[in-house]
């Protein structure tokens, strides 16, 4: 069973105490430290929430800071939040006694084993990453079993599940969608997969547009919405890829396609049209349309409600009822369009930019 | 003692949008939206009514044959309460309330709008990946503790 594989699962449940059990993995991370001269570490910025990096060893900081370089920034002495990362393959240090049995995270994707007391505890049951966050002291712990291990869509959006945590503390919620700007005025692109929204943001950062992120980013309730990016990396279907023949070599695990999407980490070749965050003047709601032509119309509220949450539903690890509150005044104050996606790729591009500049 | 109805919980989360009420069922990964006269019935479940009661301020507000709203009222409901959107509970307190009935409160008879059987449009795309975390909403665990469908 994958949940042995993943080094996470116990043979009863121990009688311990959540307080404990993040002290202890704490002290495992220390522990860990031990083999190595130094920690490295990593800051970055997001939107003014400086985030601290500390691994145990060298084994995950590549593979977890690849999607955050354009947000990095030098060191501080008292960041928003210490994340302290490790695996215990390359540490030869395994995880405390663990409090749950093996039978509790079979069926679910993610388990929030805990979220009380600002001490939030989850298990990704496919990839066997841990997560906890202490808001109290402002920590974080990302632990897995073998770095060689992690998922490709780990790599390209890491600490998802704590950045949600940290960022809900900041009335701040990370949303399913891509966001574009033009002249510092930016859109969201909202959809479910294979909608569109992948293919339209990465049109745009081709196009000369700025760029948040394709997938997942950070809505701030601020006059107006602002927006902020988490992540550099983008995602593509391997068959869609060919659409922009001028990734195809920058596409980072191009051996791996026949299981893995294509992840290119934009940073790494635009490094200018990377943008940390915008205010939302609208929200763009792609379909795709056997038309050539590409033309936007004006959507409901309920329509752009119906695109957004579900999706961003999906990804919550937090309350759904706070997100889904938070979605509907963020739709109620903020406009919505269908982006009726004609076959031209070049022409949807000129069409956003249009619509951009005329908000 | 009278049997109401309310909405079923904190699973359902919903909002209006001026001619348009989006539902999402948390706990199902369905979602659901309602118009016209199921968006105007929806709205009274917030007052607690009992079905009666609902029947009634029907009448009062809509232009139609009365078996048939009474019919369209009671079909509406049931479907609700399937899809775990509403649930039934009997009210101890003001058993005997009637929230509405009044005459005076009627509209002339040429400001009503016509009945249409209310319908609930039900969108199951997003089910399975909502369904594949069962245990996300989650309040307060405890510690060590599961829910028994998460074990399974």
């Amino acid at each position: 069973m994958k949940q042995r594989e993943h080094g996470l699962s116990g043979s009863k449940l121990n009688n311990i105490l959540p307080e404990d059990f993040f002290h202890l993995t704490l002290e495992s991370f220390n522990t860990a430290c031990q083999p190595f001269t130094e920690r490295p570490q990593f800051f970055f910025n997001i939107g003014g929430y400086i985030i601290q990096l500390i691994f145990a060893g060298p084994s995950l900081l590549s593979s977890l800071t690849s999607s955050l370089r354009h947000l990095q920034v030098d060191g501080v002495e008292n960041p928003d939040l210490t994340i302290y990362c490790w695996d215990s393959t390359s540490t030869g240090t395994p995880l405390p006694i663990l409090p749950w049995s093996d039978k509790v995270y079979v069926s679910a994707k993610e388990i929030p084993f805990l979220q009380q007391n600002g001490l939030h505890i989850s298990v990704k049951r496919e990839s066997g990453v841990l997560s906890l966050f202490d808001s109290k002291s402002k920590t974080g712990i990302y632990w897995i079993e073998d770095a060689g291990s992690l998922p490709f869509y780990e790599k390209a959006s890491p600490f998802r599940t704590i950045f949600q945590w940290c960022m809900l503390e900041q009335q701040r919620f990370c949303i399913h969608s891509a966001a574009v700007s033009v002249n510092n005025k930016g859109v969201l692109l909202a959809g479910r997969e294979k909608s569109g929204k992948s293919t339209s943001s990465l049109a745009c950062l081709l196009a000369g547009m700025h760029f948040a992120g394709d997938d997942y980013v950070v809505l701030s309730e601020e006059s107006p919405y602002w927006v902020y990016s988490l992540y550099s990396s983008a995602k593509l279907d391997a068959g869609s890829v060919g659409r922009f023949p001028e990734l195809a070599e920058k596409v980072s695990n191009r051996k791996k396609l026949d299981a893995e999407k294509a992840v290119i980490y934009l940073h790494q070749h635009f490094p200018e049209r990377m943008s940390q965050g915008f205010p939302v003047s609208a929200v763009l709601l792609p379909n795709i349309t056997h038309g050539n032509k590409t033309f936007i119309r004006r959507a409901s509220p309920a329509e752009g409600i119906k695109t957004l949450a579900p999706s961003t539903l999906v990804l919550q690890t937090g309350s759904r009822k706070e997100a889904f509150g938070f979605l509907a005044r963020f739709i109620h104050q903020t406009p919505c369009y269908w982006l009726e996606m004609g076959t031209d790729i070049s022409s949807v591009t000129g069409v956003i930019k249009e619509f951009i500049k005329g908000l | 003692m009278k049997i109401k109805f309310r909405y079923a919980g904190s699973h359902v989360v919903h909002e209006d949008f001026g001619d348009e009420e989006v539902i999402i069922n948390l706990k199902s990964g369905v979602y659901y939206s309602l118009s016209d006269v199921g968006r105007f019935l929806w709205k009274e479940i917030s007052k607690e009514p009992t079905l009666e009661d609902v029947v009634a301020c029907t009448l009062i507000s809509y232009d139609g044959d009365g078996s048939e709203i009474k019919n369209g009222v009671f079909r509406f409901f049931n479907e609700l309460k399937d899809e775990e959107l509403i649930a039934e509970f009997e009210d101890e307190h003001n058993p005997g309330d009637r929230l509405y009935g009044n005459k005076a409160d009627e509209p002339p008879k040429n400001d009503k709008k016509p009945f249409e059987a209310p319908s609930l449009m039900k969108y199951t795309d997003q089910q399975e990946m909502l369904l594949l975390d069962p245990i996300h909403e989650v309040d307060d665990l405890g510690w060590p503790q599961k829910k028994e469908d998460s074990s399974e």
